[in-house]
């Protein structure tokens, strides 16, 4: 089936089997390498995407079901060169070793400030309470979230 | 991954058609939070999925004449958790649905799937047991209301014959001075699937006695179940202390949880003493702060 999907503002036709997941379909046809394949299973995050602003696990969702939507990876946080204030923010506080969920955590992180622009520790605690860092560099993403809250 | 076709009907008839048309080979697909796991771990092989999305009149959540609720099948967990519609009704189901996996599974993920899907495990399910809800049940046949105390058959299967879907979940109009609560343990973190989970849902009259009580398990017996048995014995009784530690007792003597990664049976029932004791302890306390005078 050929779907249209708009991914970071730009549509991209896209002929896809209609058993294909979003993560796939976004990483090996349209080279967004950003959302990551971790568990497969929608338990770590690392998949993470917004779909209409709405954090999804790309890796349970299939392709077809996110056409008619607003599709947003962390390819589409930086604008004109210039970092989203989360990714300086995670940069300044060190907010990951291996950076394999940083791309998931952005996205979360993100979908929660658009609707919560200054939360509270337990709201970024609870928020992001279901994406899963391995290399437990939790205390400084909390930190990082809630410096990219503050503006 | 296997392979399969995936269609797009866009009344309920056309999805009714396509399932009785496929037969065995055909299966509906809601979110596909629950199939998508399946299918990649081999475990099903679908031929064709007839999905539910595009269906206009299976979204959403609406108030029914007289109080109750209508919760069509492609409503979202997190739909659910956010209607004020639910919060005004039904509040205990609220509850509930805010605990199901993540956030991210909550959005995508709908109700009637997890319920369709029968594990048994699920979080609202025994809250839709106290709540006496029921559901439609559509075919090209015809169609049928099942409420939910009849629909769980055994884990992962439910009394949905081949060809049938659900179009919506109805909670009736609660009675007035019904209070109720839902309370859940997870061993791992508080994002995994719970070790068991119990609904309570008490009326209590003007003399604090209980005029009506329902109580149900989920996780701990092949489908969840409600507890004939201890709501007998707590209608017409102050609930004291005693009575409600009784209730865990019994409780927890009336079921037989298979040891697994989740604990052992032994474990689980000691789980359930405590549960059923705590879910009664919150709703009372519920209660009191609805204004019910407890002398
Ligand atoms: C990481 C993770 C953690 C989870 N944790 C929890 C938890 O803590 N508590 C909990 O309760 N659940 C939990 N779940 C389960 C989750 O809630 C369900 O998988 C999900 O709600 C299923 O809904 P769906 O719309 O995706 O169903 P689908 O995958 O689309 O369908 C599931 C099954 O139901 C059938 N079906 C769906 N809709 C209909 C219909 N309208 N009529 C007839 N048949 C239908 C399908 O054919 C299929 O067999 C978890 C899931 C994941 C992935
Ligand atoms: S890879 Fe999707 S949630 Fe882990
Ligand atoms: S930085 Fe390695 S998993 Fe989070």
């Amino acid at each position: 089936m050929t779907l249209a999907l708009r991914v970071n503002g730009q549509t991209h036709p896209v002929e896809v089997e209609p058993y294909e997941l979003l993560l796939d379909v976004l990483r090996d046809r349209l080279n967004l390498t950003g959302p990551k394949d971790g568990c497969g299973e929608g338990v770590c995050g690392a998949c993470t995407v917004l779909l209409d602003g709405r954090p999804i696990s790309s890796c349970l969702l299939l392709a077809a079901y996110a056409e008619g939507s607003e599709i947003a990876t962390v390819e589409g946080l930086a604008r004109d060169g210039g970092l989203h204030p989360l990714q300086r923010a995670f940069i300044e506080h060190g907010a990951f070793q291996c950076g394999y969920c940083t791309p998931g955590m952005l996205m979360m992180a993100k979908a929660l400030l658009d609707r919560t622009p200054r939360p509270s520790e337990a709201q970024v605690r609870e928020f992001m309470s279901g994406n899963i860092c391995r290399c437990t560099s939790y205390v400084e993403i909390i930190q990082a979230v809630l410096r990219a809250g503050d503006g | 991954m296997a392979r399969f076709d995936l269609s797009f009907p866009e009344t309920v008839e056309e999805a009714c058609q396509a399932l009785a048309q496929d037969g065995s080979d055909g299966r509906i697909v809601a979110g596909g939070v629950a199939l998508m796991i399946l299918v990649k771990h081999g475990l099903y092989r679908p031929r064709r999925l007839i999905s539910l999305k595009r269906i206009r009149g299976l979204a959403g959540v609406q108030e029914t004449e007289g109080g109750g609720v209508r919760l069509g099948a492609m409503a979202t967990h997190h739909e659910v958790e956010l209607s004020p519609v639910v919060h005004r009704r039904a509040p205990v189901l609220a509850e509930a649905t805010a605990h199901v996996a993540n956030l991210r599974i909550r959005n995508m993920g709908t109700l009637v799937g997890d319920l369709c899907h029968a594990d048994n495990h699920s979080d609202p399910a025994p809250v839709l047991l106290v709540l006496d809800a029921r559901a439609r049940a559509v075919s090209a046949r015809g169609s049928r209301e099942v409420p939910f105390a009849q629909f769980f058959v055994d884990t992962y299967q439910t009394v949905l014959a081949e060809d049938e879907l659900l179009t919506e979940v109805f909670i009736p109009p609660a009675p007035p001075r019904l209070a109720g609560c839902y309370v859940r343990f997870s061993g791992h973190s508080s994002i995994d699937w719970p070790t068991l989970g119990a609904a309570c849902m008490l009326r209590l009259g003007e003399d604090a006695r209980v005029q009506e009580a329902r109580l149900a398990l989920g996780s701990v017996t092949a489908v969840p179940q409600r507890l004939p048995e201890i709501e007998a014995m707590l209608v017409g009784q102050a609930l004291t202390a005693d009575l409600m530690t009784e209730a865990g007792r019994r409780a927890a003597r009336l079921v037989d949880p298979p040891a697994d990664a989740r604990g052992s049976t032994w474990y689980k029932k000691r789980m359930v003493e405590v549960f059923v004791r705590r879910a009664l302890e919150e709703t009372l306390r519920r209660a009191r702060a609805n204004g019910v005078q407890i002398p």
